[in-house]
């Protein structure tokens, strides 16, 4: 017999936030974890729907001139 | 200047990627039916060959353009083409413009102008032989 009042599961899947459970060698492990800070990083210049294949157009919030800013301001030699 | 970009790179570990950027912004993770077994098919058959930049960043804009997750495959495909190419020893200047070159390219957003830029700076690259 079934609760009636059962929370109904989220669409958004939390099964997602489980660990996985693939084991990675070292450099397969150490690609991952720097693809996925830098994925987090950028995130919120992109929005989840796969637009692309929909429409042949992407999408990714320009950050304007401050990357190279910011790296040029990096490059500059100490004084 | 070819290259083995993506050795590190095999489908079961740009699927982690996946679910792990869909995890962090709460978005579901899992396979497209239509876009997945392509992109997969296409990904497999040319991560562990020797590319050139320019047909690293075709590669990934078109498992990109397939689709083959429901959910921020811009994201994955752009952070995996960002991050390998960090293996040539650039400046911080020359890295941050290819860096963000290769990302609007993969992402879909790269206009004629920054295509040309891409294509010179490769060019640049390449004649400097790194």
């Amino acid at each position: 017999m079934t609760r009636r009042n059962a929370p109904k599961p989220s669409p958004r899947a939390p099964a997602a936030r489980t660990p996985s459970r693939t084991i990675f060698s070292p450099a397969e492990s150490a690609f991952l974890a720097s693809v996925v800070a830098d994925g987090i990083q950028i995130q919120p210049r992109f929005r989840p729907e796969p637009m692309l294949a929909l429409t042949g157009r992407g999408f990714m919030k320009s950050t304007g001139a401050s990357e190279i800013a910011a790296a040029k301001k990096l490059s500059r030699p100490f004084r | 200047m070819k290259r083995v970009w993506l050795k590190s790179a095999g489908w079961t570990v740009v699927t982690e990627i996946n679910r792990q950027l869909c995890a962090q912004a709460s978005a579901q993770h899992g396979p497209t039916s239509d876009g997945h077994t392509p992109a997969k098919r296409l990904w497999s058959l040319r991560h562990s060959q020797s590319l050139e930049l320019v047909e690293l960043a075709e590669l990934c804009h078109r498992c990109h353009r397939l689709a083959p997750f429901l959910n921020y495959n811009g994201n994955t495909f752009v952070a995996i083409a960002r991050q390998a190419i960090t293996m040539l020893s650039l400046s911080p200047t020359e890295s941050a413009a290819l860096r963000s070159l290769i990302g609007h390219i993969v992402a879909g957003t790269a206009e004629p102008p920054e295509h040309e830029q891409f294509l010179l700076l490769v060019r640049q690259l390449a004649e400097r032989g790194r």
